[in-house]
């Protein structure tokens, strides 16, 4: 698994992909930020959504919307690094040498890495323009390692269904279902069970359908 | 006793309605290079795809290296070194990095990897673009490239489909002089390719398939042999024209004003008492040469041949 991730790393880090996958979210945010604060009354330190809130509670709103697009972009993460391997099937001689669930493994794994990591870029951009972190950040960090698994396992299953490109809103779709949910703090809870066993099962489709597509 | 290395018995592969082989059976002898001969759609790239244990067969048996290709398929797939007939490489790797991937995916120990990448990088001359990032390569460096990825793991059994496909000359001459070389290290060949004068060069033996059935498997004499061929000379004068001999045994293909082409079987005392005899008659003798009926052209009598018997069949 160790070689597949280091393929998608060199991969993503020489195509800059992956530098847009990390920071893309953090990037939202601080523009999101940047307009609400012009909005309310011109450009002033520490950033907001509204000035009728406290820092704390920006910075949990603020940290909602993260979560959002952490999810689109782990999404696309899990979608884009190996779809050229699979339209052009060349996952196939990743294939001869390791056993199909080990490359779906590593693809999610990966992208679910990617995911988290700009879950953290995104919440460090908010301390630092808001001045403030969200309460129960251990619920949202959480809550942030669930929607990765999640949004990585979609978006490998998507791309071994259909490398498409269109087809990569059926992940977004999915995720967006899924993300209302997570951030719920009575659902929530039971989706840290279901979410990886869901993940899990993803992956091995994954793997069944990687093999099947490489044949055909 | 020959041992092989592919033993395909009674294969059966429907798509839907389409049956893209039937009754396929073949074995490939170890240590030979093997060409696998067959019109667009006869099923090449499916036998390849079975025996390579991508796609299942629907009936019928294959074993490669001993293991069955249903059962042990990843016993086979560390054995083998598969190149398709299309692939892309990723243009933003350099060749060392992309060959050092596949040490790891194939867990070659640490230790090994450089070294197993330079092999490899030798063998097919590729050391120049070991550098280069994989991308505006020829096709003939890119079929390189992926025979360096095949050959990463010191593989048994090199499988690859039509790898000449697209070559200029001087890149077929290359490749075949690689398959030359990985025979002489006791490797496997077995290759599908359209271009037969090649593989009529470097294959010991052949196997032919059509409409998804196997009509010969065996060497490239046998397969000659089978095809009843004869032997087509010329006999060629300096200004004189040639006169048949009396006890003349063959048939007359195509004559100039002073040359003739036949085909026959002759003994080399025929051969020297027929020019004994022209000379005898002031005929000015220059060349009496054989000239063999190429591989494309026996393949296609063989294709012929099967058609006649169908249409007289049905």
């Amino acid at each position: 698994m160790i070689a597949v991730l280091h393929y998608a790393l060199l991969k993503s880090l020489r195509d800059r992909s992956l530098a847009i996958f990390v920071l893309g979210p953090a990037l939202v945010i601080a523009a999101s930020l940047f307009g609400a604060t012009i909005a309310e009354g011109g450009l002033r330190y520490p950033f907001h959504v509204s000035r009728q809130m406290s820092a704390a509670q920006n910075a949990e709103i603020i940290a909602l919307i993260l979560m959002f697009f952490v999810m689109m972009f782990g999404t696309v993460a899990a979608f884009w690094t190996f779809r050229p391997e699979v339209v052009t099937k060349t996952i196939g001689s990743f294939l001869m040498a390791r056993r199909p669930l080990t490359v779906a493994l590593a693809q999610v794994t990966f992208a679910a890495a990617v995911t988290f990591s700009a879950w953290i870029a995104g919440i460090l951009t908010i301390a630092a323009l808001t001045s403030a972190l969200p309460r129960a950040l251990g619920w949202f960090a959480l809550a942030a390692v669930v929607a990765a698994l999640a949004a990585a396992s979609i978006g490998a299953l998507v791309l071994t269904i259909s490398p498409q490109p269109a087809m990569v809103l059926w992940a977004f779709l999915g995720c967006t279902a899924l993300l209302p949910l997570l951030v719920n703090r009575a659902v929530g809870p039971k989706l840290l069970y279901i979410v990886p066993v869901m993940a899990i099962l993803f992956t091995a489709v994954s793997a069944f359908l990687l093999e099947r597509r490489w044949a055909s | 006793m020959t041992e092989h290395a592919i033993v395909a018995d009674g294969l059966l592969k429907r798509y839907g309605r389409v049956t893209a082989l039937r009754d396929t059976s073949f074995a490939v002898t170890k240590g030979t290079i093997t060409g696998f001969i067959g019109r667009n759609g006869a099923g090449k790239t499916t036998t390849l795809k079975i025996v390579s244990t991508l796609l299942d067969a629907d009936d019928g048996s294959c074993r490669v290296l001993g293991f069955d290709v249903h059962k042990e398929p990843y016993a086979i797939r560390s054995r083998i070194g598969f190149l398709p007939d299309a692939f892309e490489l990723p243009v933003t790797l350099t060749l060392r990095e992309y060959l050092g991937i596949f040490t790891e995916l194939y867990g070659i120990p640490r230790g090994d990897r450089a070294r197993r990448v330079e092999t490899s990088l030798q063998l097919t001359r590729t050391e120049e673009l070991a550098e280069r990032r994989l991308h505006a390569l020829s096709r003939g460096e890119e079929q390189r490239v992926g025979l360096a990825r095949a050959l990463i793991h010191n593989p048994e059994i090199l499988i690859l489909d039509e790898p000449a496909a697209g070559l200029d000359p001087h890149a077929r001459v290359e490749l075949k002089e690689l398959l030359r070389l990985l025979r002489e290290r006791g490797k496997t060949v077995f290759l599908s390719s359209h271009v037969l004068a090649d593989l009529e060069e470097i294959c010991d033996e052949l196997v032919v398939i059509k409409n998804g059935s196997v009509i010969f498997s065996g060497d490239i004499a046998g397969f000659r042999k089978q095809m009843h061929s004869t032997t087509r000379w010329r006999l060629s004068a300096v200004t004189r024209p040639i006169p048949l001999p009396s006890n003349f045994r063959g048939e007359v293909i195509g004559s100039g004003p002073t040359s003739i082409e036949f085909e026959g079987e002759l003994s080399p005392r025929e051969r020297a008492r027929w020019i004994a005899e022209l000379v005898a008659k002031g005929v000015d003798v220059c060349e009496l040469a054989p000239l063999r009926s190429t591989l494309e052209q026996e393949f296609a009598k063989a294709v012929e041949e099967e058609e006649e018997q169908e249409v007289a069949a049905s």
